[in-house]
């Protein structure tokens, strides 16, 4: 147990989990409202997209990849999907998150056939993607948005678990966005972490190779991780619909800097083989968090951009410094001590 | 010449597409592609396009990739066009010429900035290209919709049109423009000692830097300069919509990325030519140009670049593997 | 030989070849491993050592014809999860780890696979590695993550990941290149004891006296080609030297002629956990070999003079003034040349032309107006390519389609364009033919005559033997011993590499 705990404390984890606090704390002094739990709520509930779509781009970003046709992907889900809710008046909950899923899982499929069968750049392929998908959206919607859906989609966004009524007239509970999150969270987890296949993801990031080597199929689990995040986007796409109660074809726009920041600032390396889910969920909240802190403080959106970018940047720069003075003072010739001892 | 041939074929191959892209546009629009009114529109769009694409070969030459070049290239144009602006003040202030020439150095100034922001992650920290662009590109754009909270910037001295739509001798001052950053970026890239050191340092890093070669002022130099073609294609693009808004020319990014690709430069970086992205600007504009005559959706301009795009590189995949085989 | 020899026969391989397009890989091999044997693997590179083993592996499928026999049953289609069910374990020289993972995991992960788990039972593999390793007689947290050990301790790993599979034939690809001398021993030590569990093992070294100390029999490659197995008892290193080169290789010491003034003064530098306190001086005309186990801080101490690994302390002069390169350019520019060990990493841009790789270096002298003048960067590539004998002298073949030995021409070529005071030679041969390799070396030998200073760093003894005049043998960062070249034996050169004579000293 001791060599747990030990092991966590020099973990990447430990040290978002640290950084989380700091921003916590400063955040509470300098607004109170922060640590409140309608506010904490809030904040997960309206980052909860985002925890969703960061367990997909974990994924593929722990084979070594990248993908930039987050935003493409989400429209084409909430807009197809908005479209039939329009045109038919169809609000099956269920049904909805099925089909979202499957169209997020299609899209993933053909960024993952592309980049292991046809040998494409993951930030080519992706980008290509994006390029296509959004040419279709932007062709399909005019960029006008979808609104009046049925009002279940809406309602069911609203839902709060163990609500109650705070007296001023607003409900405070537990956002059903938090469970969908949590669900999500669990089932990755469960995947990188137990199942064969997830360890087989983190063996090939890490060392593709030799997982060619030990009889991996390395294409189809490629392929896989794509397809994975797909599935997460179309999720994702079904559950920020609820949130919204409408449909923007360009509200994604820039999404996917988001999305692989968070899952940077939570300590995933970028050539593979190395991250977690714990740690992308702090990183999650770490983003989270530093929006709503600007928020809290007035800061507008605009700077929050720049502010949330620098971030991303310094601590990508810091890893990066942290790396090469390692290697600068690695040893490399176990060098003789220069007395003669005990003789 | 037989070296010469072999070394551009490809260059030959696209240019061979070019012709046969213009005929079969002649056939299918007949008296409407093929006139002079249609080549200089294409002209006029084609310089800003063609310059960025440029700017977007020698940062992938090294093997790196600018996410923030039309970026870069829209937040020099928004602060130059409130200098100009206010300036100018609407007729008030300086005279026309030397307000105009202090907008294009303020434009070039804070292009430079942008290059060396970039430049200075990927040179001197080390962290990988696609991550700093991705990063600065929300940064600059976050910096310009700062300050003009998302709306267009204008108000120039008339004068400033004439660089986006004025002609000489029925020459667009654009394809003018165009055609000198076409020479000095062969020059530079391919006649020059910086030029050299980039397809070396993308062919292998370490083996270019225990030449002797300076690699990090390499690396800076190529996002510097990426950042000055996006200065100049924003001059143009500013003067072409007699504005600058944060979002203007967001979809040539993916276009800058497909023309280089298409124009036969390997994305791992170590190869490709000026011209061959040229031609390829060329192409791309020809395709998206006879979408226009065609009545097609201008949408499908980008589903049709996604689409080359992928086709390419799928190609060269297939092609490359097939040589692997016969020389193993 | 029939009878009961062949019933222990674990594998049988007749008749193996292997064509890739244009090239035969492999040429009729015949090869057999008894259980319980360690059978070592000979030939210099390129002699078909690795396409072998990859057939082994199921990597590579031989020529039709071939004939596979593992544990007296015969294998049609070898594919790799085949060969690893049949026993077969392959230690790549780079160990074929996960670095991310956790030791356990790396132990334990393909037996999962083989028991074609769809969920990980952590339990399970936590026994399995543990009982791998305890076999081993080692102690290793088996909750580290792989890339926080050490070399020796990820081979270790790797070997118990070997054990796990129960596999009955390792196949272990110059284990020993990256290990001190006490860690080969606890690994021989570790290959004996399953050699008596009944393991067979396949031992691929170049080092000829390791492989005396441990094999039971011994194969020799040579241009895909079988040459020949033997007993190690009934056999030494000259005729296992003669199979592998085909010839006897007469040892010529081709001493300085024109050895003149101190070039080259090192004085006391160290560099934490790189090299220590070593002091040597370089004079003109004279080739100074530096060598010593692979670790030794060999390349290590040379890389700091061309400014890639600057000391912490201690003083370099060059022709009497004081220097500090903190860069290859620098280094350069002081008329300092360093030859890598890598040509494919660190010598050659490989997808470019031979005539760009030889002038990079001298790329700024071709500029006139800004601009490189490519006619006399033509000119200049042919005149050195023709003075270094690069075959062809073609300028505009990619880096990548030359030989090993005139790719090895190329990076000297570019060096010597520079026209250097001191040229540092790493590994000058590695991975390249016989012929070009007495090439190579008589260009140094004719550059030091020239005058200029050269320093080679070698691991190959007959090498440092027959061409440089002093030699320094390094071991643990610090110099462990000078020498004048002639005369010197072998012998004496790995007393010093291998063991600590200071302490003999003070004992005596």
């Amino acid at each position: 147990m001791n060599g747990k705990l030990k092991r966590f404390v020099a973990s990447k984890e430990a040290s978002v989990f640290l950084i989380l606090i700091v921003v916590a704390v400063a955040a509470t002094l300098m607004n109170p409202t922060f640590l409140s739990f309608a506010n904490l709520m809030d904040v997960l509930k309206s980052n909860s997209v985002l925890g969703i779509c960061s367990m997909g781009m974990l994924v593929i970003i722990l084979t070594g990849g990248i993908d930039a046709s987050v935003c493409g992907q989400l429209a084409l889900v909430t807009v197809l999907t908005g479209q039939l809710m329009l045109g038919t008046g169809f609000d099956n909950l269920v049904v909805l998150y099925i089909l979202g899923i499957l169209i997020g899982g299609c899209t993933g499929l053909g960024n993952g056939l592309m980049v292991s069968r046809l040998g494409l750049p993951p930030i080519i392929a992706t980008l290509g993607t994006n390029s296509i998908v959004m040419g279709f959206i932007k062709y399909y919607t005019n960029g006008e948005w979808l609104n009046n859906l049925p009002a279940r989609i809406g309602n069911f966004g609203l839902y709060k678990f163990f609500a109650y009524s705070d007296g001023s007239g607003s409900t405070i509970g537990v956002p059903v966005q938090l469970l969908l999150y949590a669900v999500m969270l669990v089932l990755t987890w469960f995947m990188l972490r137990r199942t064969m296949l997830g360890r087989s993801i983190m063996a090939m990031g890490g060392n593709p190779v030799s997982a060619q080597r030990i009889g991996l199929n390395t294409k189809n689990l490629t392929t896989f991780a794509y397809l994975f995040a797909g599935c997460m986007y179309g999720f994702a796409g079904i559950t920020y619909t609820g949130i919204m109660k409408c449909v923007d074809p360009n509200a994604f726009l820039g999404f996917e800097m988001d999305v692989i920041g968070a899952v940077v600032l939570g300590g995933a390396l970028m050539t593979g083989g190395s991250g977690s889910v714990l740690g992308t969920f702090l990183g999650v909240l770490l983003f989270a968090f530093i929006s709503n802190a600007l928020t809290l403080a007035h800061i507008s959106t605009y700077w929050q951009k720049i502010i949330v970018g620098g971030i991303i940047l310094l601590a990508v720069s810091f890893d990066m410094i942290k790396l090469h003075r390692e290697e600068r003072l690695q040893t490399k010739v176990d060098i003789e001590p220069k007395e003669v001892s005990g003789e | 010449m037989k070296e010469h041939f072999k070394r551009n074929m490809h260059q030959y191959r696209l240019l061979a597409l070019l012709g046969i892209l213009l005929i079969v546009m002649g056939f299918l629009v007949p008296g409407k592609f093929l006139t002079v009114r249609n080549f200089r529109n294409m002209g006029f769009q084609m310089a800003e396009f063609g310059i960025l694409a440029i700017g977007m070969s020698a940062v992938i030459m090294t093997g790196g990739i600018n996410l923030s070049i039309v970026n870069s290239a829209m937040l020099a144009s928004i602060i130059s066009s409130f200098v100009m602006r206010a300036m100018y003040d609407g007729g008030n202030g300086m005279a026309e010429l030397p307000c105009i020439a202090i907008g294009i150095v303020v434009t070039f100034a804070v292009a430079l900035l942008c290059g060396l922001f970039n430049g200075f992650f990927v040179a001197y920290i080390g962290v990988i290209p696609i991550l700093v662009t991705l990063g600065s590109q929300t940064v600059f754009d976050g910096v310009a919709l700062n300050i003009t909270r998302g709306s267009s910037v204008s108000g120039f001295p008339k004068l400033f049109q004439q660089i986006g739509m004025g002609t000489f001798l029925g020459i667009p001052y654009t394809m003018l423009v165009y055609l000198v950053v076409i020479l000095v970026a062969y020059l530079l890239i391919e006649r020059s000692y910086w030029g050299i050191s980039i397809y070396m340092v993308g062919g292998n890093e370490k083996a270019t830097r225990f030449s002797g070669i300076n690699t990090r002022k390499t690396l800076m130099g190529v996002y510097v300069f990426s950042a000055m073609m996006a200065a100049v294609a924003g001059i143009l693009m500013t003067s072409r919509y007699n504005s600058a808004r944060a979002d203007y020319g967001s979809s040539y990014t993916m276009q800058a990325i497909a023309a280089t690709v298409l124009g036969g430069t390997s994305i791992t970086g170590g190869s490709g030519h000026v011209l061959g992205t040229v031609i390829a600007v060329a192409i791309i504009q020809v395709v998206s140009s006879g979408f226009n005559i065609l009545k097609i959706n201008r949408n499908f301009t980008d589903i049709a670049i996604g689409l080359i795009l992928i086709g390419m590189l799928a190609i060269k995949h297939f092609v490359d593997k097939e040589k692997m085989l016969a020389r193993k | 030989m029939p009878g009961a020899e062949s019933a222990r026969l674990f594998i049988r391989l007749e008749n193996v070849s292997k064509t890739f397009p244009g090239v035969n890989a492999l040429t009729n091999i015949n090869f057999d491993v008894r259980g319980g044997e360690i059978h070592g693997l000979i030939g210099e590179n390129g002699a078909g050592k690795s396409t072998l083993i990859k057939v082994l592996a199921g990597v590579h499928k031989p020529d039709p014809g071939a004939v596979i026999e593992i544990d007296g049953e015969r294998v049609d289609s070898l594919t790799p999860t085949e060969s690893m069910r049949r026993g077969i374990m392959v230690i790549y020289q780079d160990f074929s780890l996960f670095p991310t993972l956790t030791v356990k995991e790396n132990i334990a992960f393909s037996e999962q696979i083989e028991r074609k788990r769809r969920l990980v039972n952590w339990k399970e593999v936590e026994e399995v590695s543990k009982r791998a390793l305890s076999i081993l007689g080692v102690d290793i947290d088996l909750n580290a993550r792989l890339n926080t050990l050490s070399t020796a301790r990820q081979q270790l790993v790797a070997i118990a990941r070997a054990l796990v599979y129960d596999s009955k034939l390792l196949v272990m690809d110059e284990p020993t290149s990256a290990l001190s001398s006490g860690e080969v021993e606890n690994l021989f030590r570790i290959m004996r004891d399953l050699r008596s569990r009944g393991m067979g093992i396949i031992f691929i070294s170049h080092k000829l006296d390791e492989l005396f100390s441990i094999v039971d029999r011994m194969t020799v490659l040579r241009d895909g080609m079988y040459i020949g197995t033997r007993n190690a008892g009934e056999t030494d290193v000259n005729e296992i030297i003669t199979m592998m080169v085909g010839r006897e290789i007469k040892q010529e010491h081709m001493g300085g002629t024109n050895i003149g003034e101190i070039v080259l003064e090192v004085q006391d530098i160290s560099k934490r956990g790189n090299f220590s306190n070593v002091t040597f001086n370089l004079r003109r005309g004279e080739i100074l070999g530096i060598t010593g186990l692979v670790g030794a801080g060999r390349t290590e101490t040379v890389r700091a003079l061309f400014g890639l690994n600057p000391p912490d302390s201690g003083t370099i002069l060059l022709e009497g003034k004081p220097i500090a390169p903190k860069s290859p350019a620098e280094a350069q520019a002081l008329g300092i040349a360093y030859v890598p060990e890598s040509r494919q990493t660190e010598g050659l841009v490989m997808q470019q032309d031979a005539e760009s790789n030889i002038t990079l270096s001298i790329l700024k002298t071709f500029q006139k107006n800004m601009l490189i003048q490519f006619p006399e960067r033509s000119k200049r590539s042919v005149e050195l390519m023709q003075q270094l004998n690069v075959k062809p002298a073609y300028p505009f073949m990619q880096a990548a389609k030359f030989s090993g030995g005139n790719q090895q021409k190329i990076v000297v070529a570019k060096w010597l364009a520079t026209k250097p005071k001191v040229l540092i030679v790493d590994e000058p041969t590695n991975g390249v033919d016989v012929g070009a390799k007495t090439e190579i070396h008589q260009l140094l030998r004719q550059l030091a005559d020239e005058g200029m200073a050269v320093i080679m760093v070698s691991s190959e003894l007959p090498e440092i033997l027959s061409i440089s005049d002093r030699v320094l043998v390094m071991r643990r960062g610090r110099i462990n011993g000078e020498f004048e070249a002639k005369g010197l034996t072998q012998e004496r050169i790995m007393e010093r590499a291998v063991l600590d004579t200071r302490r003999k000293e003070a004992g005596a």
